[in-house]
């Protein structure tokens, strides 16, 4: 079933839907929210605060297949709001515990794009997480960024070209 | 590293399964479900309509505006029968109906009470157009009120038509011009209509005695091309409030 049907029949109040909406989008939007927050904890709040501020705020949703756009801005807003919060470290070093289903290739991998990444611009690094981490068209990109197509485009050509480099100055 | 190879190492590392919390994910699917049966149990507001909002505001300006136009009315009456001989003394009591109106207009304003006018759900202008409405009405009936009284005392059927003309454009004339010192000039609105009006009274009046030839059978062109343009002008601002009202602002009378 589409994301807008599934839509229409919550706003009728079925339960099933809404269910059905969340397992589907909670992985995608964990994912989302824990590469913007260093805790896994905060990351699931945000997730669960994502679902209930849509679920608030769904009778203003008007359709015409942007589902994951609309749902991508959610997140992406309060992941701002998140990172404008004061924040009060541990004394403890409180290290994210690895995951158990976390290979040594997954560390690898996070390390290697921590590098990749480091020299790119927030608005860079946010087009080519939603372009090649959440698979979303550029039209759902320039929608959720709050720009214009084109200049998702070039947000993301320009990283890839910067990645690029990077990979081969490593070399 | 070719773009390619950038891509698939991009697309695999971003999509890396997040490891899912069962418990957290139930948490979410309950809390968000709960959500969804507050909803349903919170009964809509249903948003009052237009024709709805206007028996509201009849309920509370209608009994002042038709009892200060019966009352100029009577007096208009009163003055046709007793002192005037034709029906040129018509326009110069037109103004009286418009006059009759400001209460109801600027009472917000006179009792200080125009912030809480413009606090309340509808907007300053709707307001404004709802209370023109039941003018209107009123001052309708009114002037076929009047007309019929002028047409039995000058003979049935006489020159109606110029009649009519000589009662629509000086209420035209007066509303317009009400309605413009309204949004003009806001601090003084009420005192500078008053004086606006009661010249507009003294105008009208004189002027049957000033140009006669005006109210001869041959200028009933000029009535009909001046009904026409105050019509116009009339028009424009009553549209210009609905379009105030539906972007929600004000108009007019806040101090």
């Amino acid at each position: 079933m589409q994301d807008d049907d599934l839509v229409e029949q919550i706003k009728c109040g079925n339960e099933k839907a809404a269910e059905e909406l969340i397992r589907r989008y909670y992985l995608p939007v964990l994912r989302y929210c824990k590469r913007h927050c260093p805790s896994r904890e905060k990351a699931e709040d945000l997730t669960q605060e994502t679902f209930l501020k849509l679920f608030q705020n769904l009778h203003t949703y008007r359709g015409k297949k942007k589902f994951q756009a609309y749902l991508y801005t959610i997140a992406r807003h309060l992941c701002i709001d998140e990172s404008r919060k004061v924040r009060f470290y541990p004394l403890e070093n409180e290290e994210e515990p690895q995951c158990e289903c976390q290979g040594i290739r997954q560390i690898e991998d996070n390390m290697e794009l921590g590098r990749l990444f480091r020299p790119l611009t927030w608005e860079q690094r946010e087009a080519v997480l939603l372009r090649y981490g959440e698979q979303l068209t550029f039209r759902e990109i320039a929608e959720v960024m709050g720009c214009n197509m084109r200049t998702a485009q070039s947000r993301v050509r320009n990283a890839l070209k910067i990645m690029r480099k990077e990979w081969e100055n490593e070399r | 590293m070719r773009d390619r190879e950038l891509k698939t190492f991009l697309r695999r590392s971003l999509r890396q399964e997040a490891c899912v919390d069962p418990s957290r994910l139930e948490e979410t699917v309950w809390r968000c479900i709960k959500s969804l049966r507050e909803q349903k149990t919170q009964e809509e507001e249903l948003r009052l309509g237009f024709w709805g909002y206007l028996s509201e505001v009849f309920r509370f300006d209608g009994i002042p505006i038709l009892g200060l136009q019966a009352v100029s009315l009577l007096l208009v009456c009163l003055f046709l029968w007793s002192f005037a001989d034709g029906p040129e003394n018509l326009p110069g009591c037109m103004p009286l109906f418009v006059l009759a109106f400001l209460p109801v207009v600027f009472r917000g304003q006179y009792y200080g009470m125009s912030e809480m006018e413009a606090a309340t759900r509808t907007s300053g202008a709707q307001m404004m157009l709802a209370r023109l409405i039941l003018a209107g009405g009123a001052d309708l009936l009114c002037i076929t009120g009047l007309l019929g009284v002028s047409a039995s005392l000058h003979g049935l059927g006489k020159g109606l038509g110029r009649m009519l003309l000589y009662c629509v454009v000086p209420y035209l004339t007066c509303m317009v011009a009400l309605l413009r010192m309204t949004r003009w000039n806001k601090r003084g609105g009420i005192w500078g209509s008053i004086a606006v009006l009661l010249g507009f009274c003294v105008f009208w009046g004189s002027l049957a005695k000033a140009v006669p030839w005006l109210y001869e059978t041959s200028a009933a062109g000029i009535w009909v091309v001046a009904a026409v343009l105050f019509s116009l002008f009339f028009a424009r601002e009553i549209c210009y409030i609905a379009k105030m009202g539906k972007e929600g602002k004000l108009y007019g009378t806040i101090v």
